[in-house]
């Protein structure tokens, strides 16, 4: 054994022995992640979830009483999000929990006909109300909208009678006018709608590793204050032994993190009510992308800790960037949604790359060989940060 | 092999600051011998002790140790040295023993001299029934010893201590000088730098001070101690007038002149009591032959402040 791989195996057993002997440390960085998941989790339920209880409340008021109203709101209650509820005769405004209120003013069969201006019904909502919502409940109520003047032109057109008049109303629902949608990868599964859960876990998984540069700061920062680096220095140390002795401990720390938060996906959030992770029993099949994703947020992490004059500044700028690459990689807001030139942007983010990486195995059902592109530009930013952090630590051992 | 040290034209000059911390020191210290640094806080004894192990380079100057110049040949340099630093450098999860494998399996030990020089440093610094208790669950004595004990793996032929006693209690003091004095009985050259100067009397043969950057003596222990016994202090009641002062100045080129106090090394205190006696000056005290480092060490930096101002 040479030289050394006993100061890299020495080096190694004291990281170990440093993780295994902070009990509290440890608890904290396995712990708070699942928690972190757990907690996302549930609360994104609620805002992007299909979820029976994140049926959104809009109060109705119906002061016209006739067919086309009674069916209006038929139609809008067919919607899974959507819970109507009747307002309170005495009351005209609306208030939390209610997202807002519809008020059909009596004529609303007048109103229908094809050269009326009037607005058919009003809608107020509540400003506070999430802009995704408020688009999908007025594109919804203007679909059924459309619909019922289709009714109304082709039985004032045509004069249908009964038997015809069905058949049209019928025709003209949602239900009625079938889109064949198709999740490529679906078919693997039976589940053929991929949820909140399955697009944001996977995000709150990459965010969550990359904040290995925490815990590794605190422990680089440490050996620094202490004068450890010094002596190990002092003694001809590779400054290269002391951050690759760190690498392979750190990384099953990563890795570890990433399994525990994928579990409490699969088996704890559902237990608690919220949408269950479907891997597929795909377990091995995302262990390449969860390394890599590792070895990135290592090499990033050394790089910010080796940087740092203190831990202060390792934590500040750690988080800062962590949020930047977050932001960017379309962790808190998906990048398809995002302008074209923060699109372009978020192609540099490594989380955007680990997070394709995961989409790939876990929504696209694609063979693992899909994900090398991804495991290759995570692992070359990897190893370049490594690189990068040796090379700077090289100043402390001169 | 001589384990001897030079510090030649030696100047160091801290970012943003405007004094030279070292200001072209030349020294040299001799293989074999436990040489004392003494000096204030801030004098720029341990600024030495980093660049004599290459931790800092010299603005200026040329240093070597055991013959291998820091500038070419610093991992040679620094394979020769063990150092105790002022805080102690371990690893607080680990325990004793656990500190001195990492750390001696980093010198490049294996195997059974790596068992021996673990065996050996816990031993001679008596750590063996805490060798298995943390670092961080140590007393400030006991890390102090671990401190010393780092140092002393694989018995290195030039150790620096840079105030390994701070904060320590007399046994383990006695015990860090005991064992420093053994390595020095074995050949080890030995930098010692201390605010204690009863125990740099105790372990070293030289001694330098070091004083705002400059070297203001170095020499063997007892020249140092041979001034002390040469010194008289003399406190006076009165302030002298200057026709006096200038009078002791031209009889005593060397005496340092306070407002109240005269200074200065003599053979015969009783002349220079009955030239004050003739000048009309009334003594409040005296203070005459007292062989301590410590009186030479006031001494010394008066003498050094006198000459700065003159």
């Amino acid at each position: 054994m040479s030289a050394r791989f006993a100061l890299l195996r020495a080096l190694m057993h004291k990281e170990i022995r440093g993780l295994i002997r902070d009990p509290q440390g440890l608890l904290v960085l396995f712990l708070m992640p699942t928690i972190f998941i757990l907690v996302m989790s549930l609360a994104l339920r609620d805002v992007m979830g299909t979820h029976q209880a994140s049926q959104q409340q809009v109060l109705w008021s119906d002061a016209d009483g006739g067919y086309f109203a009674l069916e209006l709101r038929h139609r809008l209650e067919r919607s899974d999000h959507l819970r109507i509820v009747d307002a309170p005769a005495d009351e005209a405004g609306f208030a939390p929990p209610y997202f807002g209120r519809v008020d059909v003013a009596a004529g609303l069969a007048e109103r229908l006909a094809p050269d009326n201006r009037e607005p058919l019904v009003q809608v107020r909502l509540d400003p506070a109300f999430p802009v995704a919502g408020s688009s999908l409940f007025i594109t919804e109520l203007k679909g059924v909208l459309i619909g019922l003047r289709a009714e109304y032109i082709t039985e004032d057109l045509f004069g249908a009678p009964e038997a015809e008049a069905a058949l049209i109303r019928e025709s003209t629902r949602p239900e009625a006018v079938p889109v064949q949608v198709v999740y490529p990868g679906s078919e693997l599964r039976s589940e053929t709608l991929p949820d909140a859960t399955q697009q944001s876990v996977p995000a709150w998984i990459v965010f969550a590793m990359f904040f290995v540069v925490f815990p590794l700061s605190t422990s680089l920062l440490g050996e620094r204050r202490e004068g450890t680096l010094q002596r190990l220095a002092l003694l001809n140390a590779s400054h290269q032994s002391v951050l690759l002795a760190k690498l392979p401990v750190y990384l099953t720390v990563t890795v570890i993190q990433a399994l525990l938060m994928l579990a409490m996906g699969v088996w704890i959030v559902p237990l608690l009510g919220g949408e269950a992770l479907q891997l597929g029993g795909r377990w091995l099949a995302l262990l390449p992308i969860t390394i890599a994703t590792g070895a990135a947020a290592m090499g990033v992490a050394l790089l910010i800790a080796v940087l740092a004059r203190t831990s202060a500044q390792a934590t500040t700028v750690g988080g800062a960037v962590n949020l930047v690459l977050g932001a960017l990689g379309g962790v808190m807001v998906p990048t398809i949604v995002m302008p074209p030139e923060l699109q372009l942007a978020g192609l540099l983010s490594p989380m955007s790359w680990a997070l394709d990486g995961y989409w790939d195995i876990i929504l696209r059902h694609a063979p693992v060989s899909d994900t090398l592109p991804e495991c290759l530009a995570l692992l070359v930013l990897g190893t370049a940060t490594f690189l990068i952090a040796t090379w700077r630590l090289r100043q402390d051992f001169a | 092999m001589n384990n001897s040290l030079t510090i030649q034209g030696v100047k160091k000059v801290y970012l943003h600051s405007d004094t030279a911390a070292l200001d072209g020191v030349d020294l040299t210290i001799p293989g074999g011998c436990a040489f004392g640094l003494i000096g204030p806080n801030g004098a720029g004894k341990s600024t030495l002790i980093r660049l004599l192990l290459g931790l800092l380079k010299p603005d200026a100057g040329q240093i070597t140790v055991a013959g291998f110049d820091l500038a070419t040949a610093l991992p040679a340099a620094r394979k020769l040295c063990g150092l105790a630093p002022q805080d102690p450098g371990f690893f607080p999860l680990l325990t004793v023993a656990e500190n001195l494998r990492t750390f001696g399996a980093a010198a490049g030990l294996r195997g059974r001299a790596l068992n021996q020089a673990v065996d050996s440093a816990v031993a001679s610094t008596e750590l063996g029934e805490h060798a298995n208790k943390r670092a961080d669950q140590l007393s400030g004595g006991m890390r102090q010893r671990l401190n010393v004990s780092l140092a002393l793996l694989g018995h290195p032929p030039v150790l620096l201590l840079d105030e390994p006693t701070a904060g320590v209690d007399a046994e383990s003091r006695k015990l860090i000088i005991d064992v420093l004095r053994g390595e020095n009985a074995r050949g080890a050259t030995i930098i010692y730098t201390s605010h204690y100067l009863t125990e740099v009397e105790q372990l070293c043969d030289r001694v330098a001070l070091i004083d705002h950057g400059k070297l203001r003596f170095e020499g063997k222990l007892r020249d140092a101690l041979h001034h002390a016994a040469r010194l008289l202090v003399v406190q006076l009641t009165d302030e002298p007038g200057t026709t006096i002062r200038e009078r002791w100045q031209s009889r005593w080129p060397d005496a340092v002149i306070g407002p109240q106090s005269l200074q200065l090394e003599t053979e015969s205190a009783l002349s220079v009591l009955a030239t004050l006696e003739r000048d009309g000056v009334t003594v409040r005290s005296i203070e005459y032959g007292t062989s301590s480092l410590e009186a030479a060490y006031f001494h010394m930096r008066s003498t050094a402040a006198s000459a700065d101002q003159a």
